[in-house]
C-alpha cells in the first residue's frame, strides 16, 4: 500500500509485501532496492530512516536488496537475490539447535538432546564411557 | 617520535637459551604439576549473565573453590543464549537433559561446583548464612539492595564472616541518580564512552561500533578481581578484616578513555571516532587487501576479502614501507611522525596503502612486508586464530577434555605464573550437579534433605 | 612549541569549565524518596564513596614496583591498576622519557599539557596513565644502568617490563639473575603475544597486533554484507585488558609469596592472549562444527533484543533477552505506532525467545523498532522505554560522558588539582571500596622528576653521583 504511510524503513510494495529496509544499511540512503517479491525496483532516498524521495518505481539493477521481506500474513521471503546475503558462520546455517555428536576433530561431545536414561547423576552416559 | 630503546631490532635471543627456558618455566602441559596460587580460599559466585560470573571464574582459574549458585533446574539467563541458537552443550542439567545450554555461558564459569539455590524461597536465607560463613569472597550482580532486603547483603554476611571480601558487580553502581538502572555489557560500552569512539567515520560509511566482545563485562569482571585481589592481600597480610566492594561497569569503561577525558576538560576537544587507524601513531592500522584468501572456500567467512594492520610508525620504518608500495613520495613529504599523524595525511597514507594493496591477499601483503622487515598481522578469523600453533604451544586455546561435555576448544587463562600457573579444569558443568557434595560438606544436609530440597526446587 | 602553548593556552581559555552544569548534592540526587527507599543506597554512598578515600589505608601500600615498560600501554596500565590501589610505582624510563610522552592525538601539539615547575610538555595519554606513579630514568642500554637496575631490584617486590622477548635475559637482568638477587621478586614481563613461540614478540610491536592476531578485530564493526568493514578498538583496548590480566597475576603471585612460599615467580601477560579469554564462545562454536564467528555490527548473534541502533540523534541501545522485556518493548512501540506492534507481535514466527535469533528474525526486529524510534531523541527514547521498566540509554560522546549527572556525582569522572599539572579532567580509579578503595594522589610527573629522591632513599646516592650519572646520560 504505496502512499503517505510509506515514508520509512518498511517499504511495502504494491504487490501487498513488506520489504524490511534495515536500518545499518538503509538509514542514510540514496538509491535502487527492489521488491523481493515481485521483483518492483524503486528508487529512493532516506535521511535518518524518513523517505525523503520516493519509492519511485524505477528501472535497472539495484544498488542494494532488502534485509528481509514477508508478505502480509507473515509468510517469510528471503535467499540469494531477493534480500541481502545474511552473515554467516558458514554455508549452511539452520537457525535452530543442531545436533552435534562429535567435535572438528572427531572425538566425543555432548552436544545434542538426552534422556534420563542417557545421564549418570549429571553427565552424559556417552563421555562416562568414552 | 624517537626510536624506543630496546637495543636495536635484532632480537636478543638468538645465541641464548631463554626461549627454551621460558617454554619449560611456563610449559602449560606442566601447570598440575605445579601449586594454585589460590589454594584455600573459597569464593560464591552468586551470579549471572557475564560480568559477575566471569569475576568468580578467574578467581577459579588461580586455583580458588568456586560455587556457582542458581536458579535449581533451569539456571541462570546466560544458559539459554547461544549465537544462531544452534550449538547448544546437553544436559541442561540432570532433570531438563532434553535441553543444553548454550555457548554464551561458556568461558564465564570455569572450574567451578555448580549447586542450585532460589533465593526467593524462606529456606534459602539459612543456607546462604551456612555457606557464607565459611566463605572468603562473595561475588554478587543482583539489583543493589536486593540481597541485602532478602537478609544475605554484605550488612547481615559481615555478622556471620566478618573476614568476608563482598564484591558487588553492575552497570551504574547502588548511588547516585542510576543506582536502579538495569545494564548490560553494551549499554556498558555505550554509556561509559567506549561505544561512541569506536568505528570507522562516516566517509567510511562506518557508525559507532560496539566492541564485539562482550568488553564490559568480561574485562569489567577482571577489573573487580584485582580489587578482590588487593582486598585478599589487604586482609591477609595486614588486617584480619573483611570489606565490601563495588565496581560499575560504565566507570570501568570510562576508565579506558585514555587521553579523552584530559583533553575535553582543558581543551574542550570531544574525541571522534577513527575507524581503524591510531590517533596518535602512523602508520599503526588496518588496510584493505582487494582479495580473498580462500576464493574457493564455501564460508563466506573465508570469502571475505583480507585485512592485514601495518605498523610503521618510526621514521626509518615508514621509509621502507614507502619503498615497499612504490611511494616514495609519501617518505618524502612526511619524513616524521608529527606530519604522518595528522589527519589528512593519515587519510592519504593509508589509500595509498590500500590502493597498493587492492590486488593482493593479506599473505601476499604481509610478505611483502615481511621481507621489508615491516611489521604486520593478517587480521585473523576465529579459525585461523584457532589453528594457530603459538597459541596451542601456549595453551591459551586448547583441547579440553571437559568431565561433562567431551572434547571442546577452550580458552585458556590468557596469562602464565611460572610457580602457581592458572588452569582450566571444566567449562562448566549443568544446574545443580554438586549439589550433594556442597550442601553435605559446607551445610551439613544429610542425604534425605538434600533430597527433599531438591524435590521441592529450593536447590 | 611557543606557538603550540600559545595555541593551547587560546583553546583552554574557550573552553568550558567542568562542570557545565553543577554536580547534584546529595539531597537533589534523593530528592523525594522515602527513607526506607533510600536506606541502602546512602549507606553504600557512605561506605564506598570516593571522597573518603583518603581517609583510609591503601591495599597494596606494602608493595614497590619498578615498572620498566615504555611505548606500549600494557605495563602502564598493570602499574596504574597498582597505583591506584596504594603500590609505590617507580617509573624507570629511558633519559629523555618513554616516548609515549611525546604522543597527542592527530599530531596537534597543543593539546600537550605542561607542568609548573618545567614547563615541560607531555601528551594526554601517558598523563592519564601516570597516576600515583614517580618518574626516574635509567639507560639500560649501558653496563651502569644495569647494574644500577640490580641495586633497585632489591628493593622491589614487582618488576614490569616489556622489551623485546629475552632482552633483559641477555642483559643479565632478567627473571634468572634479578631472582638470585632477591628471590622474593615478581617479574612480569608483557607483551603482545609472548616471549615465547613462533609468534613471539617482535621489536617495535604495538597493540594493534594483538586485535589482529587474536579475532577480535575480524570480529568487530559492520559486517561486509551490509557494506562494512572491521574495525579495532578506538583504545588500545587489548594493552588494558593484557596490563588487567598482568595486575591479576602480579597480585595472585603476591599473595602466594606472604602467604605461602616467601618467594617471587615470573609472570608473563599478553594483550592478544588476554582478549582470546575473553572472546566469549569462539572458540567452542568452531570447535564444535567449524563455524567462523562473523561480525554482526551492533547486533547481537545470541541474545534479540539486545543492540544499537540509530534513532533521530544519534544510536539508542535497547536490552530484552527474555520475553517479559520483550513484550513491554513492543508495548511502548504500539502507544505510538501500533502497526509496528502487530508486524511484531501477530508474527507466530517470532513467539519463542530463542526464534527471534535467526538473522531474519532480527532484521524484521530492528527494522520494525528503529521505525519507530528514528523520530525520536536518545533521550525521549530511553525515556519511554524505562517508563516500561526496560534498559536502555544513548551511545554517549565524551562531552556528554563528562557531563553525565550520575558520573560526575559518583566520581567516576572527576577533576584533580594536581600540584604540577593543574585542574586536569580524568577517570577516577574504579576500585570503590569499604575498607582500602583505589584513588588518584597526583597525575604524572615530568621526566625523571623523583630521581633524586629514589635514587637517594633506596640506593644512598649523593649529589655528586646523581651529577655524574646525570652529566654521563646514565640516568
Amino acid at each position: 500500500m504505496p502512499g503517505e504511510d510509506n515514508k520509512g524503513l518498511i517499504l511495502h510494495c504494491e504487490c501487498g509485501v513488506k520489504n524490511y529496509l534495515d536500518p545499518y544499511a538503509f538509514f542514510n540512503f540514496s538509491g535502487k532496492t527492489r521488491c523481493a517479491s515481485c521483483g518492483q525496483v524503486y528508487s529512493i532516498e532516506l535521511q535518518g530512516g524518513f523517505m525523503t524521495k520516493g519509492p519511485d518505481k524505477a528501472d535497472g539493477e539495484p544498488d542494494r536488496l532488502p534485509g528481509y521481506a514477508e508478505t502480509a500474513d507473515f509468510e517469510p521471503i528471503s535467499g540469494p537475490g531477493k534480500t541481502a546475503p545474511s552473515p554467516k558462520p558458514r554455508a549452511d546455517i539452520l537457525g535452530r539447535p543442531k545436533p552435534i555428536t562429535q567435535s572438528i576433530r572427531g572425538r566425543p561431545v555432548s552436544g545434542r538432546p538426552l534422556t534420563k536414561e542417557d545421564l549418570v547423576g549429571s553427565k552424559p552416559r556417552m563421555i562416562m564411557e568414552g | 617520535m624517537p626510536r624506543a630503546r630496546t637495543g636495536g631490532k635484532k632480537a636478543a635471543t638468538e645465541n641464548s637459551d631463554f626461549e627454551e627456558w621460558c617454554q619449560q618455566e611456563f610449559n602449560p602441559a606442566a601447570a598440575f604439576s605445579k601449586p594454585e596460587a589460590l589454594k584455600g580460599y573459597r569464593v560464591l559466585s552468586c551470579t549471572q549473565y557475564i560480568l559477575g560470573p566471569s569475576c568468580a571464574a578467574y578467581l577459579g582459574e588461580l586455583g580458588a573453590e568456586v560455587i556457582k549458585i542458581e536458579q535449581p533446574r533451569t539456571g541462570e539467563p546466560m544458559r539459554h543464549t547461544t549465537p544462531w541458537n544452534e550449538p547448544l552443550l546437553y544436559p541442561l542439567s540432570r532433570w531438563v537433559p532434553e535441553r543444553g545450554t548454550g555457548l554464551g555461558f561458556f568461558g564465564a564459569n570455569y572450574n567451578e561446583y555448580f549447586v542450585g539455590l532460589d533465593f526467593h524461597r524462606p529456606e534459602a536465607k539459612e543456607l546462604m548464612l551456612k555457606l557464607a560463613a565459611k566463605a572468603d569472597v562473595v561475588v554478587e550482580n543482583y539489583r543493589p539492595g536486593t540481597f541485602d532486603r532478602w537478609g544475605i547483603g554484605y550488612r547481615q554476611l559481615k555478622e556471620v564472616n566478618p573476614r568476608l571480601v563482598y564484591a558487588w558487580l553492575g552497570g551504574f553502581g547502588g548511588w547516585g541518580h542510576g543506582r536502579g538502572r538495569a545494564s548490560y555489557d553494551i549499554l556498558g560500552q555505550a554509556q561509559g564512552g567506549a561505544f561512541g569512539i569506536t568505528g570507522w567515520q562516516e566517509e567510511f560509511g562506518g557508525f559507532p561500533s560496539k566492541h564485539t566482545i562482550w568488553l564490559a563485562d568480561y574485562w569489567g569482571g577482571m577489573m573487580q578481581a584485582v580489587n578482590i585481589l588487593a582486598a585478599l592481600y589487604w586482609r591477609d597480610t595486614v588486617s584480619g578484616e573483611g570489606t565490601f566492594l563495588e565496581y560499575s561497569q560504565v566507570d570501568g569503561v570510562t576508565r579506558q578513555l585514555e587521553w579523552s577525558l584530559p583533553v575535553y576538560g582543558r581543551y574542550g576537544v570531544v574525541r571522534q571516532r577513527w575507524g581503524g587507524w591510531d590517533t596518535e601513531l602512523c602508520v599503526n592500522g588496518i588496510i584493505g587487501c582487494g582479495k580473498s584468501s580462500y576464493p574457493d572456500s564455501d564460508n563466506p567467512q573465508e570469502q571475505e576479502e583480507g585485512y592485514i594492520t601495518i605498523t610503521a610508525y618510526q621514521d626509518e620504518d615508514f621509509i621502507r614501507l614507502c619503498d615497499a608500495i612504490g611511494r616514495q613520495d609519501l617518505a618524502k613529504r612526511y619524513p616524521e611522525l608529527d606530519s604522518r599523524v595528522l589527519a589528512d595525511s593519515q587519510r592519504e597514507i593509508y589509500a595509498a596503502l590500500e590502493e597498493w594493496a587492492k590486488d593482493k591477499t593479506k599473505e601476499e601483503v604481509a610478505s611483502v612486508l615481511d621481507k621489508n622487515d615491516i611489521l604486520n598481522q593478517p587480521v585473523w578469523n576465529a579459525k585461523e586464530v584457532a589453528e594457530q600453533p603459538h597459541w596451542r604451544e601456549r595453551g591459551s586455546i586448547g583441547w579440553l577434555d571437559d568431565p561433562t561435555f567431551g572434547d571442546v576448544l577452550a580458552q585458556g587463562p590468557g596469562y602464565k605464573l611460572s610457580e602457581t600457573p592458572p588452569r582450566v579444569r571444566s567449562a562448566f558443568k549443568p544446574v545443580g550437579t554438586d549439589n550433594e557434595f556442597i550442601y553435605a560438606k559446607l551445610a551439613g544436609l544429610s542425604n534425605e534433605e538434600i533430597e527433599q530440597l531438591q524435590e521441592e526446587e529450593v536447590i | 612549541m611557543a606557538d603550540d602553548r600559545a595555541r593551547a593556552v587560546e583553546l583552554e581559555s574557550k573552553a568550558k569549565p567542568w562542570p557545565a552544569i553543577p554536580i547534584d548534592t546529595q539531597e537533589e540526587v534523593y530528592a523525594g524518596v522515602p527513607d526506607s527507599a533510600k536506606d541502602y543506597n546512602l549507606y553504600l554512598e557512605s561506605a564506598v564513596h570516593w571522597k573518603d578515600a583518603h581517609k583510609k589505608p591503601e591495599a597494596l601500600d606494602r608493595l614497590r614496583v619498578l615498572d620498566c615498560s615504555h611505548t606500549t600501554m600494557i605495563g602502564h596500565w598493570c602499574s596504574s591498576l597498582l597505583a591506584e590501589l596504594g603500590a609505590e610505582v617507580i617509573q624507570v624510563e629511558p633519559p629523555g622519557g618513554d616516548p609515549l610522552r611525546k604522543l597527542v592525538p592527530l599530531g596537534r601539539k597543543h593539546y600537550y599539557f605542561y607542568d609548573k615547575e618545567r614547563g615541560e610538555p607531555v601528551g594526554p595519554h601517558f598523563l592519564h596513565e601516570m597516576r600515583n606513579k614517580l618518574s626516574t630514568t635509567l639507560d639500560l642500554e649501558t653496563e651502569e644502568g644495569r647494574e644500577i637496575l640490580k641495586k633497585l631490584a632489591v628493593h622491589a617486590d614487582v618488576l614490569i617490563e616489556n622489551y623485546p622477548p629475552g632482552q633483559f635475559d641477555a642483559w643479565g637482568i632478567g627473571y634468572r639473575q634479578l631472582s638470585e638477587i632477591n628471590p622474593r621478586l615478581i617479574y612480569t614481563w608483557v607483551g603482545q603475544r609472548g616471549q615465547w613461540g613462533p609468534l613471539k614478540d617482535k621489536p617495535g610491536m604495538t597493540e594493534i597486533a594483538a586485535e589482529a592476531s587474536c579475532g577480535f578485530i575480524h570480529g568487530t564493526g559492520i559486517p561486509r554484507e551490509q557494506g562494512g568493514r572491521p574495525v579495532k578498538s578506538a583504545m588500545w583496548m587489548a594493552d588494558h585488558v593484557g596490563g588487567t590480566r598482568a595486575a591479576i597475576g602480579t597480585l595472585a603471585a603476591a599473595l602466594y609469596r606472604d602467604r605461602v612460599s616467601g618467594r617471587g615467580q615470573f609472570v608473563e601477560a599478553t594483550g592478544a592472549e588476554a582478549v582470546i579469554r575473553i572472546l566469549d564462545y569462539d572458540w567452542a562454536w568452531y570447535g564444535m562444527d567449524g563455524s567462523i564467528r562473523p561480525r554482526y555490527g551492533n547486533w547481537d548473534l545470541a541474545i534479540n533484543i539486545y543492540a544499537v541502533n540509530p534513532c533521530k540523534d544519534g544510536l539508542i541501545m535497547v536490552g530484552g533477552g527474555h520475553d517479559r522485556l520483550w513484550y513491554r518493548i513492543w508495548k511502548t512501540v504500539g502507544k505510538d505506532r501500533s502497526e509496528l506492534e502487530d508486524d511484531i507481535l501477530d508474527d507466530k514466527k517470532l513467539r519463542m525467545v530463542t526464534d527471534r535469533l535467526p538473522h531474519e528474525a532480527q532484521v524484521k526486529t530492528y527494522t520494525n523498532l528503529t521505525e519507530w524510534q528514528k523520530g525520536k531523541s536518545r533521550a525521549q527514547a530511553e525515556k519511554a522505554l524505562q517508563d516500561e521498566q526496560v534498559a536502555s540509554g544513548g551511545v554517549t560522546y565524551i562531552d556528554e560522558v563528562a557531563e553525565f549527572p550520575h558520573y560526575k556525582y559518583r566520581g567516576h569522572v572527576r577533576e584533580i588539582d594536581d600540584n604540577l599539572y593543574g585542574k586536569v579532567l580524568h577517570a577516577g580509579s574504579a576500585f570503590k571500596a569499604e575498607k582500602t578503595p583505589g584513588r588518584v594522589k597526583w597525575l604524572g610527573r615530568p621526566v625523571g622528576y623523583d630521581n633524586e629522591d629514589v635514587y637517594r632513599r633506596l640506593l644512598g646516592f649523593n649529589r655528586d653521583d646523581l651529577k655524574r650519572l646525570s652529566s654521563e646520560g646514565v640516568i
